[in-house]
């Protein structure tokens, strides 16, 4: 049965648009900078520097999805990673985003 | 002996296809120079034209070719294309005309692999996120048999990409959910010979994958019909499907009476340097034709209004697209005047060949 259920949805978002689900369920593609005291820090596919708690080890030069919580306007608690390798179109994946907050179309992401 | 009859019918969908030019060695017939001359040339004006829009051309090349890989012709049995052969009528509804070509030859067939076509996959396979699918459900459509209809459109071929969890295999059929992120469904993939069981040994919980199925019966049978579910290994897919679920969207939502000046500018970056581009008619031309009172009453150009009749929703639905000669009756002018212009909208990547030199296709959605 296909789940009405929206607890477990998670909105694609970059940098920008992180702040617009603080506390929700997101999901984003940042690239793998470095690991320190336990966080991993990415940059996201707008150049915004984001914290992710609970991350897998990432891959020098490689793109990592993040699923998680938004802590805040940088951060995501991830409750899953996976490695996405190094080939990944970062401008595709930003506009991707850009549209799921266009009040036009995101009634099909979100 | 085990085929499930749902299975049976859906095969022509999946019936296999020439072997895909660029990795296959050149064959000498010229039917098949003439579908490896189709399947290349979508890409053509893209590479040719990539300035400012290589962005959305990089997903799209690389979705080609991992498509490529995993539906190739020897996925499927003796049995299964046997099945095909045996029930040609039986092609999930389309416009298209049948095939002078055979069967096996049917660049429709290819673009059941999403090949050819840009964003429809083939007859009837609709990218879909899986809240689309169950809002059109809340919707009321499906119930007792009726076909779904999403955005308006009765889709009952679906693709769908997404994160596999609760994979459950049993003798005949192996099950599964998907999710997009959007929502859940889950699938069942009927296994009945070793292909299958390679196809989904191969998929494990916790992978991205991208499915083509059926809703056909999900509303009572509470999942899905997966016909073939492949892992992704170039993530650029994932991106790639989202974005052709929000385009294929916005094209069958949109008006289907709109100007070819207009563009959309609130819609993302992507589409409107298109949208732009394609409004700018050209300003060299021999002989201004006579405005038909078919187009939008308002004076464009000539070349514009050959371009117009590609941008018909009925013609950007047709799959071999529209003949040269049906624009010469329409226009009441020389097929050579109408070459003219068709020839300058290729080189501009606004339109491409299909079946043969004189059938083109709009290269954009409006």
């Amino acid at each position: 049965d296909m789940d009405m259920d929206a607890s477990f949805r998670s909105a694609i978002v970059n940098g920008e648009t992180l702040k617009m689900f603080v506390g929700q369920r997101v999901r984003t593609v940042l690239k793998f900078q470095h690991t320190q005291g336990g966080v991993l820090v990415g940059q996201s596919t707008d150049g915004h520097q984001l914290t992710i708690r609970g991350a897998s080890e990432g891959r020098e030069s490689h793109y990592l999805e993040v699923i998680g919580i938004a802590d805040n306007d940088q951060s995501i608690s991830a409750e899953t990673c996976k490695d996405f390798d190094d080939n990944f179109d970062a401008d595709a994946f930003n506009g991707l985003c850009k549209l799921v907050v266009n009040g036009k179309v995101k009634e099909v992401l979100l | 002996p085990r085929i499930c009859p749902r299975i049976s019918r859906a095969r022509p969908l999946l019936s296999p296809s020439p072997p895909i030019p660029t990795p296959t060695p050149p064959d000498a017939t010229t039917r098949r120079r003439r579908h490896q001359k189709r399947s290349v040339h979508p890409a053509k004006p893209r590479a040719e034209h990539s300035r400012g829009r290589r962005r959305e051309r990089g997903p799209a090349a690389m979705m080609f070719s991992s498509q490529v890989d995993a539906f190739s012709p020897s996925q499927f049995t003796a049995s299964q294309n046997a099945a095909a052969d045996s029930t040609p009528n039986k092609v999930p509804p389309s416009s298209h005309p049948p095939s002078p070509l055979p069967l096996q030859m049917d660049p429709c067939r290819c673009r059941s692999f999403g090949l050819v076509s840009q964003f429809r996959g083939a007859s009837g396979t609709m990218p879909l996120t899986v809240k689309q699918i169950a809002d059109a459900q809340l919707a009321g459509t499906g119930e007792k048999g009726a076909p779904f209809v999403v955005d308006g459109v009765e889709t009952a071929n679906v693709r769908l990409v997404g994160m596999v969890s609760g994979k459950a295999e049993r003798n005949t059929d192996v099950s599964f959910t998907l999710d997009d992120g959007t929502g859940r469904i889950d699938f069942i993939r009927w296994v009945n010979d070793a292909a299958d069981s390679a196809e989904t040994a191969a998929i494990q919980n916790g992978m991205y994958v991208a499915v083509i199925g059926s809703l056909k019966g999900v509303q009572d049978k509470k999942r899905a019909t997966a016909f073939a579910v492949r892992p992704i290994t170039d993530y650029n897919e994932v991106t790639l499907h989202f974005i052709q679920c929000v385009r294929m969207h916005i094209e069958n939502t949109k008006s289907k009476v709109g100007s070819p000046a207009h563009t959309n500018s609130s819609v993302g970056t992507p589409f409107s340097n298109r949208l732009s581009e394609a409004a700018t008619p050209p300003s060299v031309k021999s002989n201004p034709a006579p405005v038909t009172s078919g187009t939008n009453g308002s004076e464009t150009d000539f070349y514009t209004q050959v371009l117009n009749v590609f941008r018909e929703p009925a013609n950007i639905e047709s799959d071999h697209g529209v003949h040269v000669d049906d624009i010469a009756k329409r226009f009441r002018l020389p097929a050579l005047k109408i070459k003219e212009a068709i020839d300058y909208h290729v080189d501009v990547g606004h339109i491409y060949s299909t079946i043969d030199d004189f059938h083109y296709k709009s290269a954009f959605v409006d």
